[in-house]
C-alpha cells in the first residue's frame, strides 16, 4: 500500500484530499505543519509529498529542503495559492517533481499523484536492484512491475 | 549665524565710536573751560588795569592842576581839583575791589595811603591864610607825596596788571597749542582706531567669507556627483561667492525636482506594491477556501453515481463557503466601510455565537477554548454585525496560530464608570482573547493593526485593521501585546449603555438582539 503524506494547515483541505486520493491502495497522511511533515516523511517514508507552500512555522521552500534532504528521489508535489512564478521556478529549480496552483483541478491533481507514485516506485525497484550505480529514472520498468502499476491505477478510484 | 557676523562687525566699531564720542566730550569741555578761564582772568585785569589807569590820569590831571595853580594863582584850578577828586576816589575804590593778587594789593594800598595824605594835606593847605606857604607847601605836595607815593606806584601797578594781562596771554596761547596737539592726537588716535577697526572687520568679513566658500565648495563637490560639475575660479570674493551660489541654487532646484519626481514614483511603487500585496492576500484567501469545494466536486462527478456529497462532505463545502462570504466581507470592509447599523446589543451573547461558530474549528485543530462571561448580559450601543466581525477574526486569528492545538481564552468583563475616556453611560465592556501560541514578533508589535502587516506568510494583513477601525467606529480601542507566558493577546474595550443594570425587560432582549446571528451560525 502506498502513502501520500499532505502537509497543510488546513484541515478541510486534508479532509478533501483524504476523502478523494484515498483508497485501499493509497493511505493519505497529513501533519498540519512543516516540522510534522519532517517527522513523519522520516518515520513512515512516504511515497509522495504533497506540502502547502504556505505553513505557519516555516516556508514552503525550506520545508521542501528538510523533506528533500531525507530522500532526495521522493517526489514532493508543491501546492500554493500564490500564483509567483519565482517561487515555482525555485521549486522545480531544488528538485521539487511538480508545483500546483491552488484550487487544484482534481483530475490534475490525479493525474500528476499516478505519476509521482510511479517515479517513486521505479525509484524504489531500482534502488533495491542496483543500489549504487546509475540514475534509477533512465531504467525501463520491469513488465510485471507494470502491469501491477496498471492494475493500480485501474483501481484507484475516486471517492 | 548672521547675527553673529552682524555682532562681530558691530561691537568694535561701536566701542571705537564710542571712545571717539568721549575723547571728543572731554576735550571740548575742556577747551571751553580753559577758554571761560583765560577769559574771565583777561576781563579781570583788563578791568583792574582799566580802574588804574583811570586814577593814574586822574593823579596826573590834579598834578596838572597844582601846576597850572602855581603858575597863575588862579584858585579855579584848585576847586577843579575838588571835583576830580570825586571821580579818583571812585576809581581808586573800583581798582581796590578789582585787586586780587598780593602784589596788585599792597600797590594799590600804597597808592591809596599816598592819596589820603596827598588829600588830608591838600585840604589843610588849601585852607591855610597865606599864598606864600600853600605854594610852597604846594610844591613839597607835588613832589614827596603826589609823585613819589602815588603816580609812581600807580605806574607800578599799571605795569604789574599789563604783565598779568601778559602772562594770561602766554597761558592762553599755551593752553591753545595744548588743545591744538590734543585734537591732533585725537585726529590721529580716530584715524588709527577706525583704520584698525575697519582692518579687522575686513578681515573677519574675509575670513567668514572664505569659509562660506569654502563650505559652498565643498556642497558644489557633493552636488558633483549628482547634477555635473559646478565650477569655482577665485575665492574670498562676494561676487564669485553669489556667482557660485546661484549656480548651486538652480542646481538645488534640479535635485529637489528630481527627489520630487522620485518621491512620486516611490509612492506610485508602494502603492502598486500594496496593491500587489492586497492582490495576492485576495488570491489566496479565495483560493483556499475554493480547493476543498473544488476537490470534493470534481470527484463527486467522477465517480459517476448519483450519490453525491454527503456529511462532512457537505459541512465542509458550507465551511468555506462561509469562510469565501467571511472573506469577500473583510475586503469590502477594508475598501468600503459600512455604515453603522446601531441598536441595544449583548456583548456576551455576540461572544457566544461567535464561540459556537469556531468551536468546530477549534475542536479539529485539538484547541481548548476557556470561557470567562458574565452572568448577565453586558448591553452595548453598537452593530451587531461588526461586532461579531471583530471577535471573530481575533479567534480565527488566535486559532491560526495554534495550528498544532492549544489553549484560548476569552474573558469578557463589564466595569463601572470611573470618569476614564472611552467609557460609555454604563461604564465600559473590555474583551480578552488570548492564545498560547508564538505570541507577536516584537517587530511587528507597534503597527499590527496597519493595513498589510501579517505575521502569516501570506495573509492579507487586513483582518486586525479592519478591526482597528471598527472597534474605534464604537468609540472604543483594541491593544495587542504578548503574554508573560507566551501567546499573543488582544483587549478590546468598548464603551457599555445605559441600559446595564437595569431589569432585564427594560432593555432589548438578547435574544431578538441576537436573532440574525444565531441563524447564521445556526448549523454549525
Amino acid at each position: 500500500m502506498a502513502t501520500l503524506l499532505v502537509v497543510d494547515d488546513e484541515p478541510n483541505i486534508v479532509f478533501s484530499l483524504r476523502e478523494c486520493l484515498g483508497s485501499e491502495m493509497l493511505r493519505v497522511v497529513s501533519a498540519g505543519t512543516a516540522r510534522e511533515g519532517e517527522q513523519l516523511a522520516a518515520k513512515l517514508r512516504p511515497d509522495v509529498v504533497l506540502l502547502d507552500v504556505r505553513l505557519p512555522d516555516m516556508s514552503g521552500l525550506d520545508a521542501f529542503d528538510r523533506i528533500h534532504a531525507i530522500d532526495q528521489r521522493l517526489p514532493v508535489i508543491m501546492i500554493t495559492a500564490y500564483g509567483k512564478t519565482e517561487t515555482a521556478i525555485e521549486a522545480m529549480r531544488r528538485g521539487a517533481y511538480e508545483f500546483l496552483l491552488k484550487p487544484v483541478d482534481f483530475r490534475q491533481l490525479r493525474e500528476v499523484v499516478a505519476k509521482a507514485l510511479e517515479v517513486s516506485r521505479l525509484n524504489r525497484v531500482a534502488t533495491t536492484m542496483l543500489p549504487p550505480i546509475g540514475s534509477s529514472a533512465t531504467l525501463p520498468p520491469c513488465r510485471m512491475c507494470t502491469r501491477r502499476w496498471g492494475a493500480w491505477r485501474r483501481r484507484m478510484r475516486p471517492c | 549665524m548672521p547675527d553673529r557676523v552682524l555682532l562681530k562687525i558691530a561691537v568694535p566699531m561701536v566701542a571705537i565710536s564710542l571712545l571717539l564720542l568721549g575723547m571728543g566730550a572731554v576735550a571740548a569741555w575742556n577747551v571751553q573751560r580753559q577758554q571761560a578761564i583765560s577769559s574771565n582772568l583777561i576781563v579781570r585785569e583788563v578791568e583792574g588795569m582799566l580802574a588804574a589807569q583811570d586814577v593814574y590820569i586822574g593823579m596826573r590831571e590834579i598834578r596838572h592842576q597844582l601846576n597850572q595853580y602855581l603858575r597863575n594863582h588862579n584858585r579855579g584850578y584848585l576847586d577843579a581839583i575838588s571835583e576830580i577828586h570825586n571821580s579818583t576816589e571812585k576809581r581808586l575804590k573800583e581798582a581796590k575791589d578789582l585787586a586780587r593778587a598780593p602784589e596788585e594789593q599792597q600797590l594799590i594800598s600804597v597808592v591809596d595811603d599816598g592819596y589820603r595824605r596827598f588829600w588830608d594835606s591838600f585840604q589843610q593847605i588849601n585852607s591855610a591864610g597865606f599864598p606864600d606857604d600853600r605854594d610852597r607847601a604846594l610844591g613839597v605836595l607835588i613832589d614827596d607825596v603826589l609823585t613819589r607815593e602815588i603816580l609812581e606806584p600807580g605806574e607800578q601797578y599799571i605795569n604789574y596788571n599789563r604783565q598779568v594781562v601778559e602772562r594770561t596771554n602766554e597761558a592762553s596761547r599755551h593752553s591753545s597749542d595744548q588743545m591744538r596737539q590734543g585734537f591732533l592726537l585725537l585726529g590721529i588716535c580716530g584715524g588709527a582706531g577706525g583704520l584698525v577697526a575697519g582692518l579687522g572687520i575686513a578681515r573677519a568679513v574675509s575670513q567668514s567669507i572664505v569659509r562660506l566658500d569654502v563650505s559652498v565648495r565643498s556642497a558644489a563637490g557633493k552636488l558633483n556627483s549628482v547634477v555635473g560639475p559646478v565650477t569655482f575660479s577665485r575665492s574670498g570674493d562676494f561676487d564669485q561667492l553669489e556667482a557660485g551660489l546661484q549656480t548651486m541654487e538652480r542646481h538645488i532646484a534640479e535635485i529637489v525636482e528630481r527627489l520630487e519626481r522620485s518621491e512620486l514614483e516611490v509612492l506610485r511603487n508602494e502603492q502598486l506594491a500594496a496593491v500587489g500585496q492586497l492582490a495576492a492576500g485576495i488570491a489566496h484567501e479565495l483560493r483556499n477556501p475554493l480547493m476543498p469545494i473544488k476537490i470534493l466536486v470534481q470527484a463527486a462527478l467522477d465517480r459517476g453515481d448519483d450519490r453525491g456529497l454527503h456529511g462532512r462532505q457537505l459541512e465542509v463545502v458550507e465551511e468555506e463557503i462561509e469562510q469565501l462570504e467571511r472573506s469577500i466581507q473583510m475586503f469590502l470592509d477594508f475598501a468600503r466601510p459600512r455604515e453603522l447599523e446601531k441598536a441595544q446589543v449583548d456583548v456576551v451573547g455576540i461572544a457566544e455565537q461567535t464561540l459556537d461558530l469556531v468551536a468546530g474549528k477549534a475542536e479539529r485543530q485539538e484547541v481548548t477554548i476557556h470561557e470567562t462571561l458574565p452572568d448577565e448580559a453586558v448591553w452595548i450601543d453598537a452593530d451587531s454585525g461588526q461586532i461579531r466581525q471583530i471577535l471573530l477574526n481575533l479567534m480565527l486569528n488566535a486559532l491560526e496560530a495554534l495550528p498544532e492545538g492549544g489553549r484560548i481564552e476569552v474573558q469578557i468583563e463589564r466595569s463601572e464608570s470611573a470618569g476614564v475616556a472611552g467609557e460609555g453611560p454604563g461604564g465600559r465592556a473590555t474583551i480578552r482573547v488570548a492564545d498560547n501560541g508564538p505570541g507577536l514578533p516584537a517587530a511587528l508589535l507597534e503597527r499590527i493593526f496597519d493595513p498589510f502587516v501579517t505575521t502569516k506568510e501570506t495573509g492579507t494583513g487586513l483582518g486586525l485593521s479592519v478591526c482597528k477601525r471598527m472597534t474605534e467606529a464604537h468609540g472604543g480601542s483594541i491593544i495587542a501585546g504578548n503574554r508573560e507566558g507566551g501567546g499573543a493577546e488582544f483587549v478590546v474595550t468598548l464603551p457599555c449603555s445605559g441600559t446595564n443594570g437595569a431589569p432585564p425587560a427594560a432593555g432589548p432582549g438578547r435574544a431578538s438582539a441576537i436573532a440574525p446571528i444565531r441563524t447564521a451560525g445556526g448549523t454549525m
